[in-house]
């Protein structure tokens, strides 16, 4: 089962999000890195939710 | 007794008001605690309960001799990086203040501490038996503490007791000025008088630049929660390895009936201390604890512009020690208490412009003089500060030079 893996894929990045978010608040104006950063994260968090999906059917 | 599931709902999905993520925090106590990323990861993983006793007992049965996770690892390298030759973690920095002034007085002995102190201090040195005499400073608008000073009081207390006192305790970065005090000086009289000197930095460890051996210190005694982006409750208490038997004097007790002893046991920490998520905390922000102190200077130059832009403000002055050697600051806003005089919502008319700027940490009320920390800001957020408050200044007709 990959579900503790990706589990812990997805806190992972939703953490590194949250960094973005703190050192921008409050008017959350990105940075170029910070959007790509962000980016990649969603983009590794919305693999780890397909694949824990794929587990869980 | 059972509690009603309608009165058990209030703890359900509780939230933080203020989070890092919507507002700019400028709470003074609270900016050194900020979690890092490594240290939020840590928390969810080392959460529960006893997690870091997994591999416990290790060979000696106490906390700093574990393995998995580096715990005795970690102490050494905290010892080092303050330069002292001794770690432990305890709750709060009080507890690492009352241990040290417990283990090295006898009651009724004097500790001699600055008249800046935090309330914690006179309280540890009370509880542990203590009394206290108190080294002035010099009133506004400085406050500075004039170390030369110690060596007199110690003067007072060898006349009036006939013995040295049992300590000096200095606070490094006071609570309520944030003025760096000149540690070196004091432990210079201390080494001259052969009293353990305490050096108290709680707001001044973790955040910047600390060098126990080079000040002269025998103890330094920080807070986790307070300045090395930890979770409370965590305390710091680092020693010269010359206290360590004294101040880490193992428990010496036995059962009358059962026979039973605890050597291995350290009698002033009472065991084992912090055995969970929050020393993990500590342990996984340092690595950035350690980069972050080298930032410091950075760190002036943003209060420093603060002020100076605060300061255009007609009325308005940091009080303390200038320049600004802390990001703690304490500033008199007279004109935005003269505004508060006749706004309906009087004194809170402050703390309502600055959170609809979401903004807050400044306490409520507040508007004659208040207390602010931008540490760990980024420029861009610093500046946001400095733009709300001038733009609060000329809503109310204040004079912005």
């Amino acid at each position: 089962m990959a579900l503790l893996p990706d589990s812990k894929e997805i806190l992972n990045e939703m953490l590194r999000v949250q960094q973005v978010l703190r050192k921008t608040s409050p008017n959350h104006a990105l940075s170029e890195a910070d959007r790509k950063a962000v980016e990649v994260s969603l983009d590794r968090a919305e693999r780890a939710v397909a694949l824990m999906r794929k587990e869980v059917r | 007794m059972k509690i009603s599931s309608e009165r058990l709902k209030k703890y359900e999905g509780m939230k933080r008001d203020f989070s890092e993520e919507e507002y700019i925090n400028l709470q003074p106590i609270q900016r050194g605690g900020v979690l890092t990323e490594e240290a939020r990861r840590a928390l969810i993983e080392f959460g529960d309960g006893y997690s870091v006793c997994d591999w416990c007992p290790p060979k000696t049965a106490r906390l700093d001799m574990i393995d998995d996770p580096p715990i005795h690892q970690f102490y050494a390298d905290l010892a080092e990086f303050l330069g002292m030759d001794l770690a432990r973690i305890v709750t709060r920095c009080r507890e690492a203040k009352f241990i040290a002034f417990k283990m090295l007085g006898k009651a009724g002995d004097y500790a001699i501490i600055d008249s800046t102190a935090h309330y914690s201090s006179y309280i540890s040195a009370e509880l542990a038996d203590l009394r206290v005499k108190e080294v002035p400073n010099t009133g506004a608008p400085e406050y500075r503490i004039d170390p030369e000073l110690y060596a007199s009081k110690i003067e007072e207390v060898k006349k009036e007791t006939g013995r040295l006192p049992a300590a000096l305790l200095l606070t490094h970065v006071d609570y309520l000025y944030g003025n760096l005090n000149d540690a070196k000086a004091v432990g210079k009289i201390a080494e001259e008088y052969k009293v353990p000197f305490i050096l108290n930095c709680a707001y001044s460890a973790g955040i910047m630049p600390i060098d126990g051996k080079e000040v002269g210190a025998d103890v330094i005694t920080s807070s986790g929660h307070k300045s090395w982006a930890a979770c409370a409750p965590t305390g710091i208490l680092a020693l010269r390895n010359s206290l360590g038997e004294k101040v880490l004097a193992k428990p010496k007790i036995e059962g009358d009936l059962t026979k039973r002893k605890f050597v291995s046991k350290e009698l002033g920490l009472l065991g084992c201390t912090v055995a969970g998520a929050p020393l993990v905390t500590l342990m996984a922000s340092f690595p950035e604890v350690v980069r972050r102190v080298e930032r410091w200077g950075e760190e002036l130059e943003k209060i420093r512009f603060l002020v100076k832009e605060m300061e255009r403000i007609e009325g308005v002055r940091q009080i303390g020690m200038r320049p600004k050697m802390h990001t703690l600051t304490h500033l008199e806003t007279d004109p935005f208490f003269k505004a508060s005089e006749t706004h309906k919502r009087k004194g809170y008319f402050l703390y309502d412009e600055l959170r609809a700027r979401k903004i807050v940490g400044i306490q409520p009320g507040l508007t004659k003089h208040f207390k602010l920390n931008t540490y760990g800001l980024t420029w861009d957020q610093v500046k946001y500060v400095k733009d709300a408050f001038l733009e609060i200044a000329s809503k109310y007709g204040m004079k912005v030079n």
